[in-house]
């Protein structure tokens, strides 16, 4: 394959009929890197997702696979891709073995002794007709169909939405171990951030269409900070704007913070205002202060 | 390729129960004839019947079932996206769906029939009302196979319909009422078309139309369900748009292409014409009835046009319905100023139309006679009135008023052509009806004619006269003026006259050799007597009403002479040649002077035909030089005019 960009969607757009589902939205996922892109239901990751599996034309815009409109070169293109959806789906009457048996026909790189091994270690059994298994063990059955070809690039739309505790920390360790094995590209949507903290290189954050943070986890790390002060000197609240707050809280035992901008040189400006601590912000706080709050779009 | 084989053999697999449950059906189809009793070779003829009942009926419930489930299914419920996220293409997708759909069917009728071939039954004739339950008797032409082969393409277009439905269902986007106008539309231009070509008896148009029409919505639906899955993917409403755009475009098409089909083929002009099936000229004027069949029309149906020998005018007629044209013949009054006909269209009681010849600008105009069915119509000297009889009944109209002031029951008579009338002035009309020979004779070929007559507006019937017991033949002929009635003996050559009013026995004509004769105006008859067996000599005899010869005229150069009428109160016009043709051109025009005794070669072309007037009309040398193709022969030039026509109107 080429080497460029495996997942890029450039100022895209998608309307139903009056409502804007997606309103120019431009991101980019470098080879290698997973790319997490979160939001609240009804964000428009699905639509997204549909763009960028070639399921849906976008009405301006466009997404490309590996440089190619994916739209106009699905089937070409999607042979580089394994897709786990939002709603596991696969004939009913298919048993996981015979599933794979299809599969195979398709995909010329399909691992079939890999397939039936990853679900033997998800204790998914491989004769039972996909339709009479577990919603947990369907999705397993999609990460496996999606892992097998060892495609350079993954798109998991919500993988572990409605899944048991289990089923969704086993979807994640075949990811990491994926990646860690073939240095797979993945574009994932998801509500787990806590477990997304742990793998993703970049982050997306879409509210009401529209892209509102793209960055790499680290440098977003860097910047939003969480801050405390016990007893802070009088003009606190007006000093935080330099660092482009999302939260400003006074509590009974002080006032607390989470700034957008927090930098050392800056921090140092606010030793007159007594001690505080300082601490990284966890992915999911981030993400309520951020689509949580009123704010108007592209606040980050 | 490799990909559409996977999902074929998916699907296939899918669905490969419905495989059993056609052999059950199957099974069963060679039992029922033998539990209705039947044995041995009509057990083996019935069962392959029973198994096509049953093939047609199981079909029916695949094709709604695999057609409901071939994408449709999946589609509404989110499950399309399994292969539309994979490296398949759309083409891929659909093909490998709908080709395992329709294999499947295949695949089940065969299993269906397979029982019933095995245990004896072999593809020929229906035998059993059982297949024409379904099919209809319309169908028994194509015989077990056909039916089978039609019924199984039927259930295939019904799996796409059954898909087409399923997504409009699934959908219930605003496209809906895009989908319901289009059909509207579709149906009122597709009916309009029809009901067209229907009521101008262009039946074999009608049939290719429906045909075509169908073949292009089958090709629309399959091609529709193509467009929803590759265009529209797994959106419901993209696929339904691309769906709704192909199937009403294509059906827009051919609606369209039916209507602009159906005008064409009513729009046959005179020069259109292949074949003629009657000329007749009116008495006076110079105006003629023209039919024929059209290329555009097909071969069973006959196009129908006025024209003015003066001026060229045309005005197309309704065509006529199959079966000849009994009845659809055109009736001109004896001024020439009025012309009357059928108009009636299949499956509807009969119209009498009339167009007033003196007025350019005319239009036919129905008169709301009320005919039950086509009758023989004779307009009255004047026009005024109007005779309709058919072998039941003689029924006369005023035109003016559309009234009817007589109704004559006619008691069947049952020798084949038994009635002719005629005006034997204004006002009086006389018919002449055939009925077996009452009493002694044994030879049931003895005939009789009564004459009658009847006076209007009184309208009561007169017995007038009797031509008794003779060996009438066919074909019988009275003079244009009531005077003279011509029969020809059954088993000879002799020709006898009688008095046309008392039917009184006036002479025989005696002929060694074959002859054709025709009565001239004022009861002369001319006929054409063969020469010698193989030879081409004809010899035309003169004679008088009495009987009398008062000409022989030999055509030695001809084996087939055509009579025409008086050109000029001097000139017989004729035709002959020495070919078995109906072409005018390969017939030479003669122009026979009974005074002189001379024969001149005018041109290529054959008297126009059906002409009963007086000599000297225009009507009288109207010459046809070619199918469809007239001329004028002017006598004082001795040339033939051609007549150019108008555009019909």
């Amino acid at each position: 394959m080429s080497p460029e960009v495996p997942l890029r969607a450039s100022e895209l757009s998608v309307r139903y009929g009056r409502k804007s589902a997606l309103d120019q939205v431009s991101l980019s996922v470098a080879p290698g890197s997973v790319y997490a892109l979160i939001g609240l239901n009804g964000a428009g990751k699905s639509s997204l997702v549909r763009c960028l599996l070639g399921l849906r034309r976008p009405d301006s815009g466009s997404a490309q696979l590996f440089g190619r409109d994916v739209w106009r070169e699905r089937s070409q293109v999607l042979s580089e891709v394994g897709v786990v959806p939002e709603e596991p789906d696969a004939p009913a009457a298919l048993s996981a073995r015979e599933i794979a048996r299809f599969s195979a026909r398709i995909f010329p790189r399909f691992d079939r002794a890999g397939f039936e091994e990853r679900l033997r270690r998800f204790g998914v059994p491989l004769d039972l007709p996909f339709g009479r298994l577990s919603k947990g063990q369907k999705g397993q059955v999609a990460l496996a169909l999606a892992l097998a070809p060892a495609p350079p690039l993954l798109i998991l739309d919500d993988p572990t939405l409605g899944l048991d505790p289990v089923a969704k920390r086993s979807v994640f360790e075949e990811l990491i171990g994926d990646l860690a094995e073939r240095g797979t590209t993945v574009f994932l949507t998801t509500h787990e951030l806590a477990a997304v903290e742990g793998i993703a290189d970049r982050v997306g954050i879409l509210r009401e269409g529209a892209l509102l943070l793209d960055e790499d986890l680290e440098s977003l790390k860097e910047r939003f900070r969480r801050l405390r002060w016990a007893r802070p000197a009088e003009g606190i609240e007006a000093a935080l704007a330099e660092l482009a707050p999302l939260v400003v809280e006074r509590k009974a035992w002080g006032v607390e913070a989470i700034v957008s901008r927090f930098s050392e040189e800056r921090w140092a400006d606010f030793a007159r205002f007594g001690a505080a601590e300082v601490e990284a912000v966890p992915l999911e706080d981030l993400f309520v202060a951020l689509v949580g709050s009123a704010g108007p779009k592209g606040v980050a | 390729m490799s990909a559409f084989l996977a999902i074929f053999a998916r699907e296939f697999r899918l669905r490969r129960i419905l495989l059993l449950g056609a052999l059950f059906v199957g099974l069963a189809a060679p039992i029922i004839p033998r539990l209705q009793g039947a044995r041995g070779v009509l057990a083996a003829e019935s069962a392959l019947d029973a198994a096509l009942f049953l093939g047609l009926i199981t079909g029916v419930l695949f094709a709604a079932l695999l057609g409901s489930s071939a994408a449709a299914g999946d589609l509404s419920h989110g499950r399309l996206g399994f292969d539309f996220v994979r490296p398949i293409s759309g083409w891929a997708i659909w093909a490998g769906r709908f080709g395992a759909a329709v294999a499947l069917l295949f695949a089940s009728a065969g299993l269906v029939l397979l029982p019933a071939i095995l245990s004896g039954g072999t593809w020929g004739d229906s035998r059993t009302v059982a297949l024409r339950l379904p099919a209809g008797n319309g169908l028994d032409s194509l015989g077990t196979f056909g039916t089978a082969v039609l019924g199984l393409l039927g259930c295939t277009v019904l799996l796409f319909l059954v898909h087409a439905i399923g997504v409009f269902y699934a959908s219930r986007s605003a496209w809906l009422a895009v989908d319901l106008a289009a059909l509207a539309a579709i149906g009122l231009i597709v009916a309009g078309a029809l009901s067209r070509l229907q009521s101008h008896w262009a039946l074999e148009a009608f049939g290719a139309g429906a045909i075509a029409l169908s073949a292009m919505g089958a090709v629309a639906l399959i091609a529709a369900s193509c467009a929803q899955v590759v265009r529209g993917r797994i959106d419901l409403a993209r696929g339904h748009r691309a769906l709704s755009i192909v199937l009403w475009g294509c059906l827009l098409l051919g609606a369209l292409g039916l209507e602009a089909a159906s005008r064409w083929v009513l729009s046959a002009e005179v020069g259109d014409l292949e074949t003629e099936t009657y000329t007749q000229v009116a008495p006076r004027g110079g105006w003629f009835a023209l039919s024929g069949t059209a290329r555009r029309l097909g071969t069973n149906y006959a196009s129908q046009f006025l024209i003015d020998g003066a001026s060229g005018r045309t005005v197309r007629l309704r065509s006529l319905p199959p079966g000849g044209i009994w009845g659809g013949e055109v009736s001109f009054s004896g001024d020439g100023r009025w012309a009357a006909w059928h108009l009636q269209q299949p499956g509807q009681s009969s119209e009498v139309v009339r167009l007033d010849l003196a007025h350019p600008g005319s239009r036919p105009e129905a008169l709301q006679l009320g005919l039950p069915y086509r009758q023989q119509l004779g307009l009255s000297p004047t026009g005024r009135w109007c005779a309709a009889f058919d072998s039941d009944r003689l029924l006369v109209f005023e035109l003016a008023t559309s009234r009817l002031v007589a109704s004559i029951a006619l008691d069947g008579p049952s020798v084949y052509e038994g009635i002719q009338g005629i005006w034997t002035a204004p006002d009086r009309f006389r018919w002449y009806t055939k009925r077996p020979s009452e009493g002694a004779s044994e030879d049931p070929r003895q005939v009789r004619i009564e004459i009658t007559e009847m006076a209007l507006p009184a309208g009561r019937p007169e017995r007038v006269g009797e031509i008794r017991a003779a060996p009438l033949g066919f074909p019988w002929q009275i003079s244009t003026d009531g005077g003279t009635v011509l029969v020809r003996e059954r088993t000879s050559e002799r020709w006898l006259l009688f008095d046309g009013r008392t039917g009184g026995f006036r002479a025989p004509l005696e002929f060694p050799r074959r002859t054709s004769a025709l009565l001239l105006p004022l009861g002369r008859v001319a006929a054409v007597q063969h020469g010698t067996e193989g030879a081409n000599a004809r010899t035309l005899v003169l004679s008088e009403k009495e009987g009398q010869e008062i000409l022989r005229l030999d055509l030695p150069r001809y084996q087939y002479i055509r009579l025409g009428s008086l050109a000029t109160p001097t000139v017989l016009l004729a035709a002959g040649t020495s070919k078995t043709t109906e072409d005018p051109a390969a017939w030479h025009l003669l122009a026979l002077d009974l005074v002189n005794r001379k024969v001149t070669e005018i041109g290529r072309g054959v008297p126009a035909g059906g002409f009963t007037g007086e000599a000297g009309t225009l009507g009288s040398r109207l010459v046809k030089t070619a199918i469809a193709s007239f001329a004028v022969w002017d006598p004082a030039t001795g040339k033939l005019v051609p007549l150019r026509l108008q555009p019909a109107e």
